[in-house]
């Protein structure tokens, strides 16, 4: 079960944060995770073996690796949805998780959609109304509110995905592989709004199994072998093509 | 409180925009009731009422009273097989976004208590459009326990094994319950009868269809076995909004 | 629709393909192997404490247990083939768009269907010979393999219709409790409707084998009849629905 802190609640053992202590909102530590077979002689996969991570206000992190290297498991554990075996998870602010697969409820209209995970963010219908028309503007798919979300493009459908981990203004946004589906006008505008975030001190976090753009990013960690390794400066062994410049 | 207003509005609002969903609730119940009114016999039977003994019963309307908790049961046990089930991956996200998990679980709950009612409400409907029940309140209340009762228990099948698994026992278990287990044409009472989800609702259902008098314990037991039912299912289903 | 003779590789390969599916849900695989014994045992339990009726055959806890072994070989095919072809259907129209025939589809769904149907058949005759004097064995498995190919193909047919879970599923649950009810041997009635349900005749037939008779030539007719026109509708619809996109040679 993993160890989960919220909020800056310490053990009073532990010394008084350093100033880069206080700047950090999400801190993963030596989190392991094997996926075990119920069956006796099933398969076991070690995806996690002791990753550590550390993200700070501001900050636009990738984290990038192979299929199958235990990307989605990572942040699954970061954010919650799932226990690590062991490692604990320190959180200190709101959280906002983007995941790959579009958990989004089919038959409700965008809108509805809005509301319900504004409801469960805790904020308010002003708030709400707010937060989504300043998403649909953004991310262009206003005239869509009134859509249901199975009636939506696969591109359309990871923009209310993506909107949703948004709209409560979180400190830190946990996105796993967010641009997917997302046309070149789109995939500008996500960066132009991660620059925005980034301004205003939120933390951004971002899956994918290959960055083009280094650029972007403060740092990219690589997740090999169930641990984290910075090469930001080093390059990655998952460069594609033109590799991480 | 909101959350669960909001989050069983929403849950609602999925259900009630599929039309074929709509339509299929509305005529399979008159396809089961109807079917077996008319191929039914016009003879008398011998039955054993819970509160009378035996006592003699047209056969057309012994088989309407039997099927009709059936097709409640049908409804309820499909509801809670995959209506809990199908969006339990994104009522996870929904629980991270900071929804209390308790409010999920009873604003699903209350979804497949809403879809119990209806199929409750169309199968006696049904029924009284053929036959006329002595008292038809207790008589609806009865059928929407067994509804319930095979809501819960879909649900608990469906998050212990797999909907494969839980279509199986929704093909045999209501089936075996209700119109075997509960006949009233049996010589003596099965010892598993009691043990089974349908026994006290059905003991009220005969009483109140086919008496004047029913016996409220009836009802006692049956709410105490959805209670419980119910707590098994709800934490179930809560632990279920966090994956392992 | 394009509906082209499909190679024998291609049928092994989506045969194989289905197959694998199925049993690599190792529940699946349990239930076939547990429900046979545990449906016919309490089918006989709970017929048992029924009076013998004037229109019973025979004692009612063998009823019950001949009806137990005809539901349960019915009806687990039914619900393969249903979540058969629902689960696959995405997969089964890119498939048809690259170049798998539409028959081809089809026979690999049918053929999953079957095999389960077969160890099914096998499986429920075996449990019901041990409690029950089968006259005809060969009979009986004959009767039994046929109501599960039946079944499977009603499966398949509702979930091509209704390819989703939910609607499909309670459909196959409605049709299949009321054919279940009137050929429960619990209830009498020569209602000509009753003759329309799927298992009304192999039900007879099924009955012969066990009893050791001869089935009536009319019912084994009506029992092929009723099964051919449900295969050629369900090939129908089937690879007009499920299978589109075309297909190719």
């Amino acid at each position: 079960m993993t160890e989960r802190i919220v909020g800056t609640e310490r053990p009073e053992s532990e010394s008084e944060p350093t100033a880069g202590d206080r700047d950090v909102v999400l801190r993963g530590s030596d989190l392991a995770k094997t996926y075990s077979s119920r069956l006796p002689f099933g398969r076991s996969v070690e995806v996690l073996t002791g990753a550590s991570v550390t993200i700070r206000r501001g900050e636009v992190v990738g984290i990038v690796g192979g299929n199958g290297s235990g990307k989605s498991t990572l942040m699954k554990i970061l954010v919650g949805e799932l226990d690590a075996d062991e490692g604990t998870v320190d959180v200190n602010g709101r959280v906002g998780w983007c995941p790959q697969d579009e958990l989004l409820y089919d038959r409700l209209t965008v809108e509805e959609t809005f509301r319900l995970f504004g409801e469960a963010y805790g904020m308010d219908p002003t708030e709400i109304e707010s937060a989504r028309d300043r998403l649909a503007e953004t991310l262009d798919f206003e005239e869509f509110l009134d859509y249901r979300i199975d009636r939506l493009s696969g591109g359309n459908r990871q923009k209310i995905n993506l909107s949703i981990a948004l709209m409560h203004d979180p400190d830190v946004l946990l996105l796993d592989e967010p641009y997917t589906g997302f046309d070149w006008e789109t995939y500008l505008a996500f960066w132009d709004l991660t620059a925005a975030l980034r301004e205003r001190g939120t933390a951004v976090a971002i899956i994918s199994h290959l960055i083009n753009e280094q650029e972007r990013f403060d740092r990219i960690l690589e997740l090999a072998d169930g641990t984290l390794t910075d090469v930001t400066d080093e390059g990655s062994s998952q460069a594609g093509e033109e590799g991480v410049r | 409180m909101s959350t669960l207003r909001t989050t069983f509005e929403m849950g609602v609002r999925e259900y009630a925009r599929t039309p074929i969903l709509l339509s299929l609730l509305a005529f399979l119940p008159v396809y089961l009731i109807l079917v077996f009114h008319w191929v039914m016999p016009e003879s008398r039977v011998t039955v054993d009422i819970p509160i009378q003994g035996a006592m003699s019963a047209e056969m057309t309307a012994v088989a309407t009273v039997l099927t009709t908790p059936m097709a409640a049961a049908f409804v309820g046990g499909a509801a809670g097989l995959f209506l809990m089930q199908s969006a339990s991956a994104v009522d996870g996200r929904l629980a991270i976004a900071g929804a209390d998990a308790v409010e999920i679980v009873a604003a699903r709950g209350g979804v497949l208590a809403l879809a119990s009612l209806v199929g409750s409400v169309v199968s006696v409907g049904v029924l009284s459009a053929v036959m006329s029940v002595e008292r038809l309140r207790w008589y609806l209340l009865a059928i929407l326990l067994v509804a319930l009762l095979y809501g819960g228990l879909g649900a608990l099948v469906g998050l212990v094994l797999n909907r494969l698994a839980g279509v199986y026992v929704l093909l045999f278990g209501p089936f075996f319950d209700l119109f075997l287990a509960q006949s009233p044409l049996t010589d003596e009472t099965h010892a598993l009868a009691p043990f089974l989800p349908g026994h006290f609702p059905m003991k009220l259902a005969f009483d109140a269809a086919l008496t004047a008098r029913v016996v409220p314990r009836n009802l006692w037991f049956s709410l105490a076995y959805l209670a419980v039912l119910a707590l098994v299912v709800g934490l179930g289903f809560r632990r279920g909004l966090r994956v392992d | 629709m394009t509906v082209s003779r499909p190679s024998s590789d291609r049928l092994r390969v989506g045969l194989d393909a289905a197959v694998r599916e199925f049993v690599r849900e190792p529940i699946n695989v349990a239930l076939l192997v547990v429900l046979p014994p545990v449906v016919i045992t309490s089918y006989e339990s709970m017929l048992s404490a029924f009076p013998r009726l004037p229109y019973m055959t025979t004692d009612p806890g063998a009823l019950g247990a001949t009806a137990g072994t005809l539901f349960v070989a019915a009806f687990l095919p039914a619900v393969i083939g249903l979540f058969q072809v629902i689960s696959a259907q995405r997969a089964d129209e890119r498939l048809s768009l690259a170049g798998f025939p539409e028959l081809a589809l089809f026979v690999s769904r049918l053929g999953a269907v079957c095999l389960a149907t077969l160890l099914t058949a096998a499986l429920s005759l075996g449990v019901l010979a041990t409690t029950t004097e089968v006259e005809s064995l060969a009979l009986g498995f004959l009767t039994l393999a046929f109501v599960g190919g039946l079944y499977g193909l009603i499966g398949m047919l509702i979930g091509t219709v209704l390819p989703r879970e939910l609607e499909g599923s309670l459909v196959l649950i409605f049709v299949v409790d009321v054919d279940e009810a009137l050929a429960s041997g619990v209830i009498a009635t020569d209602a000509a409707a009753t003759k329309l349900f799927p298992l009304h005749y192999p039900h007879e037939v099924f009955q012969a084998a066990v009893d050791g008779t001869a089935p009536a030539a009319t019912d084994v007719l009506a029992a092929a009849t009723y099964g051919a026109i449900v295969l050629v509708a369900t090939f129908l619809v089937y690879t007009a629905l499920a299978a589109t996109g075309g297909g190719g040679g």
